[in-house]
């Protein structure tokens, strides 16, 4: 049975619906049009009518959100529990300072690059929820961005909708986060994994098979853009406003799902010099790239040519 | 006599006061064994499948107002589907961070996972 793949513009990248069964392919691509489009519409930084852009103007006041707000916060905050605050939510304002105020396309196509502004995140202990009434209280001058998290979980919620409706195995490809359920093709999932998810199949890189979970890869290579004169990436050190040193270009990371992967992958660039050993005790498969191409693995990615 | 009454009356009054003390420490006593023994099989909860790994070690967090203050950060979003995925019940198991390891393929490639 062939594997069928249909694509389209979402959350300001590529998304991507494979299916083991063809003939599930047009239930699942409007599934996963439908979870997009409520993803986009609650948790976009930078649609002024999403919800997140609503909390982020409460100014410490209780916010009653909905179900989808709070599940994609609740997920961003275990992110950044998990990593010890490597991946932290509050880091909005600190990627505004940097220049990425606005949707990405907007940020690279204007002429007149902004001043430059170093913010350290608020902190992710300072967010509150409440679950009893559904409240999120974030303090006055705090940005939520989850732009981290919240692409993983679509990847999830999409890879495991199509599953339970179609029964076809699935996989979700927001942007290069893959979220994987049901059965795989025989033989597993084959991806490439490469510095840039807009890449053919030929680019410098590995192919492996994966049989469930996710997978994702952070990058400093693909999302960057110039401000106050110099060229800055998009993983933000959250404790430092700047940019993650980039011992690490490209982070690629296996796990039970995307949202776990994703949360590792950018924890490792973060961590720089310290990602191998931490990743080792996590647990999590990864290849790591450095900038000069060489490239290192940990907890059994089978190793793979310089990339 | 009427003396030795006051003091027997001292006596009884001593006794009654001591009787209750020690009444009240053991049912502290008890409440807090019972308490223990609550903290105990919540600790196995919060402590579960990913407590080998560093992630595990992550200090509790402090600041948080609600009942439930570990629910926050713990939250088992693989086993969940619908919206309603942020009730207590749902948060109080930990789905382990790890899988397979991928394997090498020479099958053509399906996806790809790079930065976006």
């Amino acid at each position: 049975m062939a594997c069928e793949t249909a694509s389209f513009s979402a959350l300001g990248t590529t998304a991507a619906v494979t299916v083991v069964d063809g003939q599930a392919l047009p239930e699942a691509l409007a599934l996963v049009q439908d979870e997009l489009r409520r993803i986009d519409e609650t948790c976009s930084r930078f649609r002024d009518d999403s919800e997140l852009a609503f909390l982020n103007r409460s100014a410490g006041r209780p916010f009653v959100a909905s179900p989808l707000l709070l599940e994609a916060l609740t997920v961003a905050l275990y992110a950044a529990a998990r990593t010890d605050g490597d991946v932290d939510p509050t880091v909005g304002r600190s990627l505004g300072a940097l220049g990425w105020d606005r949707d990405f396309s907007v940020v690279v196509a204007r002429r007149e690059a902004p001043r430059l502004r170093i913010v350290p995140a608020a902190g992710w202990k300072r967010v509150r929820i409440d679950r009893a009434r559904r409240t999120i209280c974030i303090p006055a001058r705090v940005e939520i961005d989850l732009g981290a998290t919240a692409k993983a979980l679509a990847a999830d919620r999409c890879a495991r909708t199509v599953h339970s409706a179609t029964g076809s195995g699935a996989l979700v490809n927001l942007g290069g986060d893959i979220a994987l359920a049901g059965r795989p093709p025989t033989g597993g999932w084959p991806i490439r994994v490469t510095d840039d998810h807009r890449s053919d199949a030929t680019a410098p890189g590995q192919t492996i098979a994966l049989a469930g979970g996710g997978l994702a890869t952070s990058s400093t290579t693909v999302r960057r853009w110039r401000s106050g004169g110099v060229e800055v990436h998009h993983i933000v050190d959250p404790r430092s406003g700047i940019p993650a040193s980039e011992v690490w270009r490209t982070v690629s990371v296996a796990a039970a799902d995307c949202v776990q992967a994703n949360s590792a992958s950018t924890a490792a660039i973060v961590r720089g010099e310290g990602a191998v050993a931490w990743l080792e005790r996590a647990g999590f498969p990864a290849r790591l790239v450095r900038p000069d191409g060489t490239t290192a693995t940990t907890c059994g990615w089978p190793a793979g040519e310089a990339a | 006599m009427n003396r030795e009454t006051q003091a027997e009356k001292r006596d009884k009054s001593v006794r009654s006061v001591t009787r209750l003390t020690a009444l009240a420490g053991a049912l502290a006593a008890l409440a807090t064994a019972a308490f223990a023994g609550l903290a105990a099989s919540g600790a196995g909860h919060t402590g579960n499948a990913t407590a080998a790994t560093p992630a595990a070690a992550t200090a509790a967090p402090q600041v948080t107002t609600t009942a439930e203050s570990d629910d926050n950060y713990d939250y088992n979003y693989s086993t969940s589907s619908d919206d309603d995925t942020t009730s207590s019940s749902d948060t109080q198991q930990s789905s382990s961070p790890v899988t397979d390891a991928p394997t090498t393929t020479s099958a053509a490639p399906v996806a790809v996972s790079g930065g976006s």
